[in-house]
């Protein structure tokens, strides 16, 4: 449990009136608020230090008491003890966006003023909404597959469609908190995150892969075969093909997300390999070659 | 046939503890959607998420009506160059070795 200085949360002199404090406060909470930086975890966690330290120093009393524990914290305690059961009361002052973050106040918060020192807050009627990440393979994002997850300790499994794209983010309905008040759920927000492939690019529903192409295939033109998603296929090679040459596969690229059948295209760039280590034989093959260009 | 679920204006207002006249101009200002079945107001559920958080905008930072529509408007726009740049980062994947 580390000490946290509110009064630097806020950018406060440690003598700031209450309407510094306020103004102070109200300046942050505008930058930081969940609800205007919502894919923003740093500025959820700044925004909860920033409404613990207005919790703290906008009431005199809790104020009081951190001016005179606050870096000897660990005696607050002791402090709660000699004031026995007296309670905090419900100032009324309003805390902010609590269900739009995490609502959990600092250790530090805790130790000093326990469950109590928290003010009243407003019933909300429907639980937080939860934000997560699923990672995949390039491969496993091509197949409709099940999963299990782990959500608040239960097992909820789900089908994952083929197709679905790096960042793409699916709601699972009712997977957030519970709701308050017999309100519903909050929902589970889900990111998927598609790992690269050594072999495949992906650009939306089409696949790039690069072949490495013998020399004399691309000179005289053959077949080769070709590894896909669904399997070998065998491509014929145009004779004189060139270093860089491009070929479309069609319907044997990603499958098109939520569209069963449906499939983009598969590019093929070929690398013409120049055959390395020749006997002598071979070399003057390629002499008699050149002097036929010449 | 398909069901709605339906929340009474007046449990969402005791709730969050709001006047009606706030939610009356969130619905002047297209902002909301009400539904009126017999000549009471109910919030469709599917709307109890935008209409918390402009709640909580609202309460939480002492915005107005007319500025929670220009902050929903921004909202939007960041949310489509998020997925512009989503787009453009998977697109970049194709070039990194």
């Amino acid at each position: 449990m580390d000490f946290i200085d509110y009064y630097q949360v806020l950018g406060v002199s440690k003598n700031a009136s209450e309407d510094e404090i306020k103004k102070a406060y109200r300046k942050m909470a505008r930058k930081l608020h969940p609800d205007l930086n919502p894919n923003d975890k740093e500025a959820h966690k700044k925004f909860q230090q920033v409404n613990e330290a207005n919790e703290v120093l906008s009431d005199p009393e809790k104020r009081k008491k951190y001016d005179q524990y606050g870096k000897d914290w660990e005696h607050a305690d002791q402090f709660e003890k000699q004031r026995q059961s007296r309670s905090y009361t419900n100032q009324g002052s309003q805390s902010f966006g609590d269900d739009a973050g995490d609502d959990s106040f600092s250790s530090f918060f805790e130790s000093m003023f326990g469950d109590s020192g928290r003010r009243s807050r407003q019933t909300k009627f429907r639980g937080q909404d939860y934000n997560s990440e699923l990672r995949l393979s390039l491969l496993s994002a091509a197949n409709t597959h099940q999963q299990t997850l782990s959500i608040n300790g239960k097992n909820v499994r789900i089908t994952i469609p083929a197709g679905v794209e790096n960042g793409q983010v699916i709601k699972l309905k009712g997977h957030g908190a519970p709701g308050i008040n017999g309100g519903p759920n909050g929902d589970l927000y889900l990111t998927f995150v598609i790992e690269n492939d050594p072999r495949y690019k992906r650009s939306g529903d089409d696949l790039h892969v690069t072949e490495d192409l013998v020399l004399y295939a691309a000179v005289l033109g053959g077949e080769i075969t070709v590894e896909t998603l669904t399997g070998k296929i065998k491509l014929k090679v145009n004779p004189e093909t060139q270093n860089g040459t491009k070929t479309r596969i069609k319907g044997k690229g990603f499958p098109v997300y939520k569209k069963e059948g449906q499939y983009g295209d598969l590019y093929i760039t070929y690398n013409i390999k120049i055959p390395v280590n020749l006997t002598e034989e071979e070399k003057e093959l390629f002499r008699q070659l050149d002097k036929l260009t010449d | 046939m398909e069901t709605e679920q339906l929340i009474l204006v007046e449990t969402f207002c005791s709730s969050h503890n709001i006047e009606w006249s706030f939610i009356s101009s969130l619905e002047e200002y297209g902002l909301v959607e009400i539904t009126k079945r017999e000549d009471t107001a109910y919030i469709p559920e599917s709307n109890l998420k935008s209409m918390e958080q402009l709640v909580r905008l609202h309460n939480d930072l002492n915005i107005n009506v007319e500025s929670l529509d220009a902050i929903l408007y921004l909202l939007d726009q960041i949310k489509e160059k998020e997925a512009e740049i989503n787009m453009l980062k998977n697109r970049m994947r194709l070039y990194e070795t």
